[in-house]
């Protein structure tokens, strides 16, 4: 679970570094074995991309209520 | 080790290097004990650290606590995983080896890899840096 905005940052960072990794992988993959091969690198970038997501969703630990004025 | 690729080895499932095999990374993490020492994190040390076998076997092999494992296949130039038995070929698929072995695996081929493909498995999801182990 990600905790703070330097850890989203950490997070965001591992993810692009995974995407890199299937666009290099791919240049030299045999068709045939691409999807057994690519599988796990894609579902750890979807489990970091959700983690992302979960972190985004929840408010923000310093933000202040709108006043009802 | 978890359990079930413990399992696994104890029905008879050989842990001895594929043929094709080139390398393999065991990314372990929450362990109790590992050479070296564990940080306060329960990390190896950063870096690369080798082992065998049967110092694999000894550490990782029974009495410790249930952990997470990735483990990345490096596999020769020649490899086809269409020439692999049913048995090994579930290694290859990320899915059926995590519900059969417990464990996450990736694999590439050697020749192919990206340049900073080691260092990325050093990489925490915090961003803080973890040791690896290279078996071989």
């Amino acid at each position: 679970m990600i905790r703070d905005d330097k850890e989203l940052a950490a997070m965001r960072e591992r993810v692009a570094t995974f995407e890199r990794m299937l666009e290099e992988l791919r240049k030299t993959a045999r068709p045939e074995e691409w999807q057994d091969l690519s599988s796990g690198y894609r579902l750890e970038i979807e489990r970091m991309q959700r983690e992302i997501l979960d972190y985004l969703v929840r408010p923000a630990s310093g933000a202040k209520r709108a006043s009802a004025g | 080790m978890p359990a079930r690729l413990r399992r696994a080895v104890a029905q008879g499932v050989s842990l001895e290097p594929h043929p094709h095999l080139s390398s393999l990374w065991f990314v372990l993490r929450y362990l109790s004990e590992v050479l070296p020492a564990l940080n306060s994190n329960g990390d190896l040390p950063p870096g690369i650290h080798r082992a065998n076998w049967n110092e694999v076997e000894q550490r990782f092999g029974s009495g410790s606590k249930a952990r997470t494992v990735d483990v990345v296949l490096i596999m020769t130039r020649d490899f086809r995983i269409e020439d692999c038995s049913s048995e090994s070929r579930a290694l290859f698929s990320h899915l059926q080896a995590e519900a059969r072995y417990g464990a996450s695996v990736f694999w590439a081929r050697e020749g192919t890899l990206p340049r900073d493909f080691m260092q990325a498995w050093q990489v925490k999801r915090d961003g803080s840096l973890r040791g690896i182990l290279e078996v071989g």
